[in-house]
């Protein structure tokens, strides 16, 4: 690996840690001292000016923070659910989840998955996408002669009930 | 629609039949849907809300039902009559008011089910039974939810259900609610203790009209609180044994009244009765208190020949919409108070009770 401000060969790494965000530096030994970031040995690490070149060099990180997460969906930002209590769209569920699961173990007596009806409609795509994936590995067993595989899945696409469903 | 010749019936919750209809007033179930794709109706611009609106009003014009539904445009309606359709509950005072832009209701000459478009969530089908019958009003709204399923896509996911505009309804998007009517614990002072019972298992309570505010003319309703993590019916399960509870202190203190109170009890309800034959003022408020007192002695056979139904009757005609109605004209403070009187003293000598 090559020194970032000259062709040498980098032998002092650096890795900070700021917001989360992993940043790594590699220098030359000579410019590392250059930029004061070995002072003259036996001496220790120059940290104010380790941070400095770390934040001066790089954009200063954007931080981000609960407020600013936005569902590409319809726009709404985190902020605003949290301000009105009311979500955008269906999809905020997927974007702000990480957020909201918290949320919903609070307000939902520690429960945060689904247990009551279904839909049919997406029962049913639910029961054609099983089918899909049995029916490819079907084919792969047989072609690789996994009869005794291929009778189990065959059973298992039974299973899920007869017919070519729409 | 002209709603004025609903001014004459009484909806389904009014009845005062039903199982333990003695205490239990009415059953209702509410279930929260929006289409997949589609904003909720807080974040969606009028065009968008007018294409809901007409997407559902078109599955809904296509339901095979016994009973049709009339598909009303509140958001074309006066201020009196929305406020007429919340006093009969078959709007929220949401879609009568908060709200705005494209919005309606469809629901059945009975007025057993209810249908908001536009709500907070896109669709709020509603079931109402008169006394406690959770599954008679979930067979009936579990039932539509799937008549329109088979028309439009609802957005669902798969670890979060029924997908809402609020958090607190996702999952079933499923709110039961029994009403119940417990003057003898109001009398006895025992309401508290029956209704520790229910924050063990995470069960609501507030009273009739108006969220958290005290519970007038004690008319409780109790409902779930959880729709996630749990099914429908392991919910109205959940409802029902508690309300089986709440019912059994009831009319142990009903009993107890009688036994150990009888003239003072009936004493009671005479000077509810004589109040509301005589006054020529009456509040909104008061007409509650002293028609809860005329509610007990019907039950407890105090009064003549009253009916309950006769009694829910008066609950509803006395409110403000209604009595408007049914006078004729728009009535403010005084005047309406003066109606008021006047509409319940006329009822009430006709009703023969004395």
């Amino acid at each position: 690996m090559k020194c970032q401000f000259c062709s040498n060969p980098a032998t002092v790494h650096l890795t900070d840690i700021i917001h989360k965000k992993k940043r790594e530096m590699h220098l030359c030994e000579s410019c590392a001292r250059e930029k004061k970031l070995i002072p003259d040995p036996p001496q220790e690490l120059n940290i104010p000016a380790l941070l400095q070149l770390v934040l001066g060099q790089l954009p200063i990180p954007v931080k981000v923070s609960p407020a600013d997460l936005v569902c590409p969906e319809c726009g709404t930002p985190y902020a605003a659910f949290r301000a009105q209590g009311r979500l955008g769209c269906p999809h905020d569920y997927e974007a702000f989840r990480s957020l909201l699961e918290p949320l919903l173990e609070r307000v939902q007596s520690n429960a945060i998955r689904h247990a009551g009806k279904v839909p049919r409609r997406y029962a049913r795509r639910m029961r054609v996408a099983q089918k899909a994936e049995l029916a490819a590995r079907l084919q792969a067993a047989v072609s690789a002669e996994r009869y005794e595989e291929a009778a189990q899945i065959r059973d298992a696409i039974r299973a899920l009930g007869a017919g070519h469903e729409p | 629609m002209n709603l004025n010749h609903l001014t004459s019936r009484l909806g389904e919750w009014l009845r005062g039949t039903g199982p333990e209809s003695d205490v239990v007033v009415s059953t209702r179930i509410r279930l929260a849907r929006n289409l997949a794709g589609a904003p909720f109706t807080t974040r969606a611009s009028p065009n968008q809300k007018a294409e809901t609106e007409a997407r559902l009003k078109e599955a809904i014009a296509g339901l095979d039902l016994p009973a049709p539904l009339g598909y009303v445009n509140v958001a074309g309606l006066p201020a009196v009559d929305r406020q007429f359709l919340v006093e009969r509950q078959l709007i929220s005072r949401e879609l009568a008011g908060v709200l705005d832009g494209p919005r309606g209701v469809a629901f059945d000459e009975k007025e057993a089910v209810s249908l908001m478009v536009n709500e907070e969530d896109q669709l709020r089908l509603q079931s109402m039974r008169s006394g406690l019958d959770l599954d008679a009003a979930w067979d009936a709204i579990d039932h539509i939810d799937d008549l329109i399923e088979s028309k439009v896509e609802y957005a669902f996911s798969d670890d979060f259900g029924y997908l809402t505009a609020c958090p607190t309804n996702v999952g079933t998007g499923m709110r039961a609610s029994v009403m119940l009517h417990l003057p003898a614990l109001g009398l006895t002072k025992q309401i508290d203790k029956a209704f520790k019972a229910l924050q063990k298992i995470n069960l609501v309570v507030r009273g009739l009209y108006g969220e958290g505010s005290r519970a007038l003319g004690d008319f409780f309703q109790v409902s779930n609180q959880v729709t996630l993590g749990k099914s429908e019916v392991a919910s109205l399960n959940d409802i029902r044994s508690v309300v089986q509870e709440i019912i059994k202190y009831e009319r142990m203190a009903r009993s107890t009244l009688m036994r150990e109170a009888r003239q003072n009890v009936h004493d009671k309800v005479a000077r509810a009765l004589g109040t509301l034959q005589s006054a020529t003022m009456m509040t909104s408020e008061e007409t509650m208190e002293l028609l809860s007192a005329v509610r007990l002695g019907v039950h407890l056979k105090l009064v003549g020949d009253l009916s309950p139904t006769t009694v829910n009757e008066l609950f509803i005609h006395t409110q403000p919409a209604h009595l408007q109605k049914l006078v004729g004209e728009a009535l403010d403070g005084e005047a309406r108070n003066a109606a008021r009187a006047r509409y319940l003293r006329t009822r009430l000598r006709t009703a023969g009770a004395g």
